[in-house]
């Protein structure tokens, strides 16, 4: 099993690449919707940090890591179909590549969509 | 990208064991037969049929008599019982027997032709499928003779279904019935997937795959995670209906609201289940009508998964009005209104390779067209609805009426009729009248407008959904009138589009194998097609083979070979080609199931547990799932290889591939891991549930409950973990060709699952608190209880693995059923341990 480019791990494949962005946000909006529906009944509701709810922290925070990683899997993705020059006909694992690009980008929007009103909202 | 129109396609050649081959794959003749048969297109034939049949039962007549009721002011045609039987039956039928199981019979029926291969992987477990949609569907109709009608709408929910206001049968006809469809559309969805992913033609790379085939891949996959938490959730609202137990029950520390998110998390994207196969087809339909090569591929297939995934983050969108906090109200806010996007990216595709191409007018390419028109505007108020201010104002009104038929309609119905129009020579050998076809379209694309646009008007001037009447003067009247002739236009073009299907079957007007000129495998076959569909497999170089290529049998010399010689071997036994996942390179040859009626009585065993479910007969599901046990073995039982091992070894040699007679290595591996995944969504259901109620409850276990000693339950663990062992061990020496190797490690298998299972079976009868006290012991039981059901169907397996050892069956070469069962362990102990874990710590670390 190649990784996507030579210059890249042999783990990032076109499995790795294709699925990752989904899977990434999938993983996200679980966390922050489950950290959020807990907070607001359970755990500490009225709790702040720095003067804000620490459930909008978290938030915010989980949403930072996720558009990092997704901005990494991303560009990976980018750069991988971009080494293939045929686009006419492209490769099977360019064409993978690309599709892996688009969703990385995708879903890059849909965590800031989800995430980023965490910042105006009011929490509970 | 070029325009295409090329005179001379690439035909298939027809060898002379072309007769062989066909009578090989045929279903047996006679009423058994027909009870026996696995082929691909009778299967897909009759889910469409049967879809169609249950459309007309449930769709169109209840939708007449409730537009007839509401035509007018203070009408009393129907009561308002009936009303509310008849809303709920329309979207119950509508949504779980006639739209899904529709597409999921395009798909057993097309894809095979479309990717080039002779059948899907597991054709018993398309017909288990079937039957057990159509006996779940006659289970839920049969509450008509029995006047106990489901009342409480197509979602049910608590506690309106509960059994304080829904005494009588009829939610449990309604949570059986469609359960035992549940299990239907799960089991086509694992052949759907395998078959796409598994059984493509060697070359068609996942880049060269057909969109059709890329929607129904995604679709499937979303089939399996969507309706398996719908199966959970309805097992709980029955066993709090039948068993007392306490889910729902607030008063119990239950939780309402926990049956609206178990329904929802299938209820949203169930509505992208209906809509991407559509997509699928509509992704067919414009590059043949517009001769032109799709623009943006890679753009509709990424738009597709896009959805698939974020279609599961939407759920709780039909939830705004319940009380959730701002925070959580916003997520499904953001993530409702991002999936505008890549539904938009579909459509700029389609539109722009139309703005491309040079259109031929046929009814397919109109149904399409509607189909863009209708489902904009669908889709543009479902945008509107995904705002929280504005939701609050628009639920439960007309305006969401409205809205969701443009959607099902527009984005469904009509890429349905598409399709049929598209398919239907291919698979009759006759074409149905394109004059018929456009007045069939016209008049329904105006009767839909005429219905269901004036909604959108009295939706916001307040008028709400599911009333059976309303009073005068609130200015509804013109718009409900002009809703109820829009409704009757379009029974007119239902019935154009039934006298076109009569009219066409009569005259039978022949036609050629591609008369749309189009570029996928399907249309290289001859009209209809064989039965084993493909004679020698075909290669493929390119997205839009008929365009692009001189002749379907070109490629690399080993291939070339292979495809050949299966043209000429073997003709005792039904042999397909399995390719690998990415580049469909051949993998394996390997043995399809035949005829069989094992499907059957299986399929009337998971009826039979849920009919006696239904009359509280409980002995009654024991002889069921002793039925589904029975037919379970007897549908796997390894009849005598048709060929020697020597026989394999020969083919094997010369074309450097394995045949495997006894089934298959990678195939069976995928089947096995997609019930893994199933066990594991279903035990990931019922943790979500779990702690749900956790949260919704200040102490847990409650005053008055114990937490449970774990001192059994750890004990039972190191025999279960004794069994993973064993069978391991086993596994191990069966791949060295070591049969009492297999023998002693399964044995031990055997035994110490057994001892985990009643020590911790025990356990739980033995507890001090029982399910119907709180919703702590509901949960507490119910997971539990999964748990050991899991386990159990591992030992059973298990216990087949030793008989079948001892009768000599399995060889180093001839073991899958032993590494899918040790697959299966692997999932059985993961489950336990995270299981127990849950049930035994968490009430201790929270």
């Amino acid at each position: 099993m190649k990784g996507a480019t030579t210059d890249q791990p042999r783990w990032l494949t076109w499995h790795v690449l294709v699925l990752a962005g989904p899977v990434i946000w999938y993983l996200y909006f679980w966390v922050v919707y489950l950290l959020a529906e807990a907070g607001c009944s359970r755990a500490f509701p009225e709790t702040q940090w720095f003067g804000v709810s620490w459930v909008a922290l978290a938030t915010l925070l989980l949403t930072v890591i996720a558009c990092s990683l997704l901005a990494y899997f991303t560009f990976t993705a980018y750069s991988a179909a971009r080494s293939n020059p045929d686009l006419i006909e492209p490769t099977r694992e360019a064409s993978l590549y690309a599709l892996g690009a688009l969703l990385g980008a995708f879903f890059l929007v849909a965590t800031l969509f989800v995430g980023v009103p965490a910042a105006v909202l009011d929490v509970c | 990208m070029s325009d295409v129109s090329r005179p001379n396609l690439p035909r298939v050649r027809t060898p002379p064991t072309d007769p062989v081959l066909d009578e090989l794959w045929s279903d047996p003749p006679g009423l058994l037969g027909k009870l026996k048969a696995v082929q691909n297109d009778a299967i897909g034939k009759r889910l469409i049929l049967t879809g169609f049949f249950f459309l007309l039962l449930g769709g169109s007549v209840d939708s007449v008599v409730m537009r007839l009721q509401l035509a007018v002011p203070n009408n009393d045609l129907v009561s308002p019982q009936l009303y509310n039987e008849l809303f709920t039956n329309h979207g119950s039928v509508t949504m779980f027997l006639v739209i899904l199981p529709i597409f999921e019979g395009f798909a057993i029926l097309l894809l095979p032709l479309l990717l080039g291969t002779r059948e899907m992987p597991f054709p018993r477990l398309g017909a288990f499928a079937y039957f057990t949609f159509l006996m779940g569907g006659l289970l839920y109709y049969s509450a008509t003779l029995f006047s106990a009608v489901p009342d409480a709408g197509w979602f049910a929910y608590t506690p309106l279904s509960g059994l304080e206001f829904s005494p009588d049968l009829a939610i449990d006809f309604w949570v059986l019935g469609l359960g035992v469809a549940e299990v239907g559309a799960i089991a086509a969805a694992v052949e759907i997937i395998i078959s796409v992913l598994k059984m493509r033609a060697p070359g068609m790379t996942l880049s060269r795959m057909p969109l059709f085939a890329w929607a129904f891949l995604v679709t499937a996959f979303m089939i399996l995670f969507a309706f398996t938490p719908l199966i959970i959730g309805s097992m709980l609202l029955e066993l709090d209906r039948g068993f007392g137990t306490q889910f729902f029950n607030v008063d119990a520390g239950g939780s309402s609201l926990l049956w609206q998110h178990l329904f929802w998390i299938f209820g949203h994207p169930e509505v992208y289940i209906q809509f991407l196969p559509a997509t699928g087809i509509i992704s067919m339909v414009i590059p043949t009508f517009m001769r032109k090569k799709m623009v943006g591929h890679t753009w509709i297939v990424g738009s597709m998964v896009a959805i698939g995934f974020l279609s599961f983050g939407l759920w709780a969108h039909h939830m705004f009005t319940v009380g959730l906090s701002p925070i959580v109200g916003s997520f499904f806010a953001g993530a409702s209104m991002v999936i505008a996007i890549p539904a938009g990216v579909q459509i700029f595709a389609w539109l722009a390779t139309i703005w491309a191409g040079r259109p031929r007018w046929g009814t397919p390419l109109l149904f399409t067209v509607g189909f863009l028109a209708l489902f904009v505007l669908g889709g543009i108020t479902g945008v509107m609805v995904a705002s929280v201010p504005f939701d609050l104002q628009a639920h439960d009104s007309y305006f969401v009426v409205a809205h969701l038929h443009y959607v099902l309609i527009g984005g469904v119905g009509f890429p349905m009729f598409a399709g049929v129009y598209y398919w239907l020579p291919k698979m009759t050998g006759y074409s149905l009248d394109d004059r018929l076809g456009k007045w069939n379209f016209w008049i329904l694309f105006i009767g839909v407008n005429v219905a269901f646009f004036p909604m959108h008007i009295v939706g916001l001037m307040g008028m709400p959904r599911r009333v059976y009447t309303y009073p005068e003067g609130l200015g509804w009247e013109t718009y409900n009138l002009i809703s109820t002739v829009g409704v009757f236009i379009i029974v007119a073009g239902i019935g154009v589009f039934v006298v076109n299907l009569i009219l066409s079957h009569r005259r039978k007007v022949p036609v050629a194998n591609n008369p749309w000129d189009a570029p996928t495998l399907e249309w290289a076959t001859p009209s209809p097609p064989l039965q084993h569909a493909w004679s020698i497999p075909p290669i493929v170089t390119s997205r839009y083979p008929l365009w692009d290529q001189d002749d379907l049998y070109s490629g690399s010399e080993g291939d070339e070979a292979l495809v050949e010689a299966l043209g000429q071997w073997p003709l005792r036994w039904r042999a397909v080609l399995a390719t690998s996942t990415a580049d469909a390179e051949p993998e394996e040859v390997f043995r399809v199931g035949g005829p069989s009626i094992w499907p059957l009585i299986t399929a009337f065993g998971t009826v039979t547990i849920f009919a006696a479910e239904l009359l509280k007969l409980r002995l009654g599901a024991l002889a069921g799932m002793a039925v589904i046990v029975i037919g379970a073995i007897g549908w796997n039982w390894p009849d005598s290889p048709p060929i020697t091992e020597e026989e394999e070894l020969e083919f094997e040699m010369a074309h450097k591939i394995p045949v495997r007679v006894g089934g298959s290595l990678t195939v069976a591996r995928w089947g096995m891991g997609l019930m893994n995944l199933f066990v594991g969504i279903a035990f990931m259901s019922i943790l979500l549930a779990y702690f749900y109620l956790r949260l919704d409850n200040p102490a847990w276990p409650p005053p008055g409950i114990e937490n449970p000693s774990p001192l059994a339950i750890i004990s039972a663990t190191a025999l279960i973990g004794v069994a993973g062992w064993g069978f391991r061990r086993g596994l191990r020496r069966i791949r060295e060709g070591d049969g009492d190797g297999l023998l002693r490690g399964t044995g031990v298998a055997l035994l110490a699952a057994l001892g985990g299972v009643v020590i911790a079976g025990s356990h739980f009868i033995g507890l001090e608190f029982s399910s119907q006290d709180h919703a702590y012991g509901s949960v507490f039981h119910t997971l539990g209880w999964f748990i050991l059901v899991v386990t159990t169907a591992a030992i059973v397996m298990t216990a087949l693995i030793v008989y079948w050892t001892v009768r000599g069956e399995y060889s180093e070469r001839r073991h899958v059923p032993v590494s899918n069962v040790g697959f299966f362990w692997t999932t059985a102990i993961i489950v336990w341990v995270i299981g127990f874990g849950v049930l035994y710590l968490t009430p201790a670390l929270t």
